[in-house]
């Protein structure tokens, strides 16, 4: 039960001033993953990856090397702004919201990290 | 967790039913929400079969002569019967629309008849309307101007700034694409504003006669207020008087990038 008025309400903090960098970026982030996922979507059904050796050689190439790894970071910034939001959207309970955001965010980062690691010792390994 | 289901109390039970006069030919079944506030029950869905040859074309005609009729403890709002009040917003055979210009010849099978979805009910088809209104007041929906005014004539639009506003004026304020929309079901009282309110603080935006563009930017500038839309574009679908509330926020959002 609340005597505040609902415009009191409605109005609450106030805005923020912002999201639109957030908005912005997972549109230009998803841009970005249209030509990459279909490029390795094609580069894996052409049997770069048959077995080791072959992936080693045809990931030691620079070109390919860096459009994996700006694969995988399109691939986890996007997923960490768009899974908040889903948090953001249905988890109502403040710890569950606040937690959810912070493993979202750590998950991200962990697994987009080593991704890169993981091509770069494919690539570059001896 | 938002409640996919509704509580216990709010669950929609089978109600009476109320036959048609024997002899009758042409018969349409209604079938109505309800719920008292003051019984202590849950809402139940009444049917009311009617004679569709004493009837009017509309769904509201049907409700009319339900409750002067039938059931005069029926209640509902209404008011022009011809779309431009926008009183007559109900959930009509699963989509939000005006009652007076949603023909019951359009509507297969039985005609359903809920409140706007995800409000609170105040009575019958009436939902508590009080966040929308408050989130309307939000915007300050009037003209904003620091230059005075001419003492001998309005202030001017050229006829290309008038028409910009085409598409926003007709708004009624109905709310259907209000509570058409999911994001606003989860997060309308947690700061979104929605698309009907979206649409009214655009036409303020795109007015050539305002001068507050970046105040009223300022403060729709927020995660929830306006980047809560996530363009599942039921507004658009919904809107009884065809506006397009899914375009104005995408306005909206590019002139936020735009400013940057």
């Amino acid at each position: 039960m609340t005597m505040r008025s609902p415009l009191g309400r409605v109005r609450g903090l106030g805005s923020a001033k912002e999201g639109t960098d957030h908005w912005f970026t997972e549109r230009l982030t998803a841009l970005a993953l249209v030509p990459l996922s279909l490029w390795f979507v094609a580069a894996v059904l052409s049997g770069v990856a048959a077995d080791y050796a072959t992936l080693k050689t045809w990931m030691s190439v620079p070109g390919n090397m860096t459009l994996m790894i700006l694969l995988i970071i399109a691939f986890f910034w996007h997923a960490s702004l768009a899974l908040g939001t889903v948090i953001e959207d249905y988890v109502h309970y403040k710890p569950a919201n606040v937690g959810g955001l912070i493993a979202v965010k750590f998950c991200c980062i962990f697994l987009g990290v080593f991704a890169i690691v993981s091509v770069l010792k494919i690539g570059l390994g001896g | 967790m938002v409640e996919f289901m509704l509580p216990a109390a709010s669950r929609v039970v089978k109600g009476k039913t109320i036959k048609a006069p024997a002899g009758v030919k042409r018969v349409r079944r209604f079938k109505v929400y309800r719920y008292d506030p003051d019984g202590g029950e849950n809402p139940r869905l009444d049917t009311f079969e009617i004679d569709m040859d004493d009837c009017g074309p509309m769904v509201l005609d049907a409700l009319i002569k339900i409750k002067d009729e039938i059931d005069p403890t029926l209640a509902f709002r209404r008011s022009c019967r011809e779309g431009v009040c926008g009183s007559c917003a109900f959930n009509i055979d699963g989509t939000n629309t005006l009652a007076c210009t949603k023909a019951i010849d359009d509507i297969k099978g039985d005609v359903k008849i809920y409140p706007l979805p995800h409000l609170p009910v105040i009575k019958d088809l009436v939902p508590d309307l009080t966040t929308p209104y408050a989130q309307y007041a939000a915007i300050q929906p009037w003209l904003k101007t620091d230059t005075p005014a001419a003492p001998d004539h309005e202030r001017l639009q050229s006829p290309v700034e008038r028409s910009e506003l085409d598409g926003l004026w007709e708004c009624v304020l109905c709310f259907s694409c209000q509570t058409s929309c999911p994001s606003y079901w989860w997060n309308g009282e947690r700061g979104y504003m929605g698309p009907a309110i979206l649409l009214q603080a655009y036409r303020w935006i795109k007015d050539s006669r305002d001068e507050a563009t970046g105040d009223r930017l300022d403060e729709l500038e927020d995660p929830m207020r306006l980047f809560r839309c996530h363009t599942i574009m039921n507004c658009t679908d919904t809107c009884p008087k065809d506006l397009n509330p899914g375009r104005a926020i995408g306005e909206l959002k590019k002139l936020m990038v735009e400013r940057r």
